[in-house]
């Protein structure tokens, strides 16, 4: 009963898909879809921006909070907020959600990445390695006391550990003469359980148990507490990064139909492949130092935003870039708000309603033979 | 399958491959390979599985870069080019194509455009009209926008022919271009490539029905463990002879009335292993 309930729900979706691509027809000028598909996320994201943070421990007006919000974006229209909204929304909240917003669309840009290069789409940025080094950078700052000589300490830690990890997956899966994709999944596999491995061991050894319960928390992301030094300390990296893969979005397209086709076709595949890879881990390894592990946003969005507007990844790319942004932003209002007074951590709730969507997805790919 | 209009001149390129050479590791893929194409002829590759069809193909395509000799079109070196450079000039159907993202068809046939297009340039007017008039060739218009991963086997194999013109390459290079497609289409496929041909454009395709390369084919090269067996007109490889020791079977070859073209007719599969490479070679 409850599979054919399923199926017919994800035959529903399909054909509202496929409705939705018919009016973003394939034959209109690429460059008007992709501008009717950002700006209306962009509007999306800046609704979503007002309305989160405008609720909270103390509720500020929604049209005070826009007021603020379009001040600090240097377009002042005035503003009727005391000073003690204008300190909650600029000094706490604003930063919190722009780290929110950069960190998923890190991560939602990376996924779609892993899942182009990997002609896979259930890849995620998490495969290759970067979330559980990052862990285990932060993880040993955490241990050694390091993060309490500058609180910048644990992220910088968390990017070298990314960064170790993917350059060791890497090393591995440059093997000569077998196919360096399958090796570099496996690869992934065998590195992520070596460093749980590692990260277990610590946590043995971990006397202080306040160390202790940072360590555990840790591993699940959170977004808490999140200062304008954060959001400055990413948001070059990220900008940057995601500039730089967007592009290769094209050789992404083509890269689709196999290493043969696209080189015959022009693509200078390995190059490609090594950059976009490097680059993806880049920001995630960027997000991962600042939030912890936030998993399932970089599997999860890029499916809903292939929904939509159809494969071609130079929609792709930058459309999942904003819509990360957005989807982030909504589940860190809800580990706010869920339990309030208490926060849940954010990596909580992506996990909890990321998991399933993953498991439909296998239903699916199971029930189809294709993945979209 | 409407045929090619006549404004369609395409100025195919002579292919060269001299003394190529191919190895991995031990493994000796293809030994001393020369070969000559002429603009606006169809050279057939055939021989048994693991002959060096594909690995030549790909050698010629630069995929792989011969370990000796050299390949040359129109006289220029194509070792050290950029893969775009090469793909503005050289149009490759791989022998099998897997898609996980449901593309269009009508997007899988642009992205041919790709070697000519700028790196944040979109398609254009005459991109499209160029796709569009490739998908006419290929009788495969009416998939414009019909999803990749959802038309049949055969349909897509045209889909994915259009994408290949679609480069508007000087040499086509085809690997077995109608497997798993049935006799209509293979028939409309060869057609359309013997078309294009007659227009001017150069193409090697790799061949598995002995027939098909005997009725479209100019010239035959035939491969026998990464060396050349035999080569020439298709009544001078196409022998008994050749057949036996290549292939491993009995056969006949004859005129056949209707095409009159050589027609063969396999008649068992011979025991026994086949000939020493030293054998194989003195039949040249």
């Amino acid at each position: 009963m409850k599979v054919s309930a399923y199926a017919q729900i994800s035959s529903k979706t399909v054909t509202l898909s496929k409705m939705l691509r018919r009016t973003l027809d394939v034959k209109a000028p690429l460059a008007l879809r992709l501008a009717l598909a950002l700006g209306m996320l962009a509007l999306l994201l800046f609704l979503s921006f007002v309305v989160t943070m405008a609720i909270g421990a103390v509720d500020v007006p929604v049209g005070v909070t826009a007021s603020i919000v379009l001040q600090q974006m240097g377009i002042p229209l005035g503003t009727t907020a005391t000073d003690v909204q204008w300190s909650i929304i600029s000094h706490v909240r604003l930063p919190r959600v722009l780290t929110a917003a950069l960190v998923g669309a890190a991560l939602a840009l990376a996924g779609a990445t892993m899942q182009g290069i990997f002609r896979n789409p259930l890849a995620d940025p998490g495969i290759i390695g970067v979330s559980a080094g990052g862990a285990l950078g932060a993880v040993v700052a955490i241990h050694f006391g390091l993060r309490s000589l500058h609180y910048l300490v644990t992220p910088a830690f968390a990017f070298i550990g990314a960064l170790a990890a993917v350059m060791l997956v890497y090393a591995l899966a440059a093997t000569r003469g077998v196919d360096p994709l399958t090796t570099m999944i496996l690869a992934g596999v065998a590195v992520q359980a070596f460093i749980g491995s590692i990260i277990s061991a610590v946590l043995t050894l971990t006397a202080n148990v306040n160390a202790m319960r940072e360590i555990v928390f840790w591993l699940t992301g959170s977004l808490g507490a999140r200062s304008w030094t954060h959001v400055q300390l990413i948001l070059p990296f990220i900008v940057v990064g995601s500039l730089l893969l967007l592009f290769f979005a094209r050789d992404l397209n083509l890269m689709a139909l196999g290493e043969d086709s696209a080189r015959s076709m022009g693509v200078d595949v390995k190059r490609v492949r090594l950059v976009m890879l490097a680059l993806a881990a880049l920001i995630t390894a960027v997000a991962v130092a600042v939030s912890g592990i936030i998993g399932f946003i970089g599997l999860v969005v890029p499916h809903m935003v292939r929904l939509v507007v159809g494969p071609d990844h130079r929609i792709v790319l930058p459309t999942s870039l904003l819509a990360g942004a957005i989807l982030l932003t909504w589940a860190d209002f809800g580990s706010r708000l869920l339990l309030r007074p208490q926060e849940l951590r954010v990596g909580l709730i992506t996990a909890f309603f990321g998991a399933p969507f993953f498991l439909y997805l296998l239903y699916r790919h199971k029930r189809q033979g294709n993945v979209l | 399958m409407s045929t090619v209009r006549e404004s369609d001149h395409v100025d195919g390129a002579a292919l060269s491959a001299e003394d190529v050479s191919f190895a991995v590791g031990m493994a000796q893929l293809l030994e001393a390979v020369s070969l000559e194409v002429r603009p606006g002829t169809l050279l057939g590759l055939i021989g048994p599985n693991g002959a060096g069809k594909s690995t030549l193909l790909k050698c010629i395509s630069q995929l792989l870069a011969p370990t000796v000799g050299r390949v040359t079109l129109d006289d220029e070196d194509l070792r050290g080019r950029s893969p775009q450079e090469i793909a503005r000039h050289i149009a490759l159907l791989p022998q099998s194509t897997t898609l996980n993202f449901a593309f269009t068809c009508l997007e899988v046939v642009l992205m041919g455009r790709n070697p000519h297009l700028g790196r944040f340039q979109a398609e254009g007017a005459r991109d499209h009209a160029i796709a569009q008039q490739s998908m006419v060739n290929t009788d495969s218009a009416e998939f414009v926008t019909r999803l990749i991963t959802e038309v049949s086997a055969g349909e897509r194999q045209r889909v994915l022919l259009a994408r290949a013109l679609t480069q508007q390459p000087r040499l086509l290079l085809l690997d077995e271009p109608t497997a798993g497609l049935d006799v209509q289409h293979q028939l409309q496929v060869f057609t359309l490539i013997r078309d294009l041909v007659g227009q001017g454009l150069t193409a090697i395709a790799v061949v598995h029905d002995l027939n098909l390369a005997a009725r479209y084919c100019d010239r035959l090269v035939l491969l026998d463990r990464g060396k050349v067996h035999a080569r020439g007109r298709v009544r001078d490889v196409l022998t008994p002879e050749n057949l036996a020791s290549v292939f491993r079977v009995e056969a006949t070859v004859e005129e056949d009335p209707v095409l009159g073209m050589p027609r063969v007719t396999v008649l068992a599969a011979l025991d026994g292993a086949r000939d020493s490479a030293g054998d194989a070679t003195g039949n040249r």
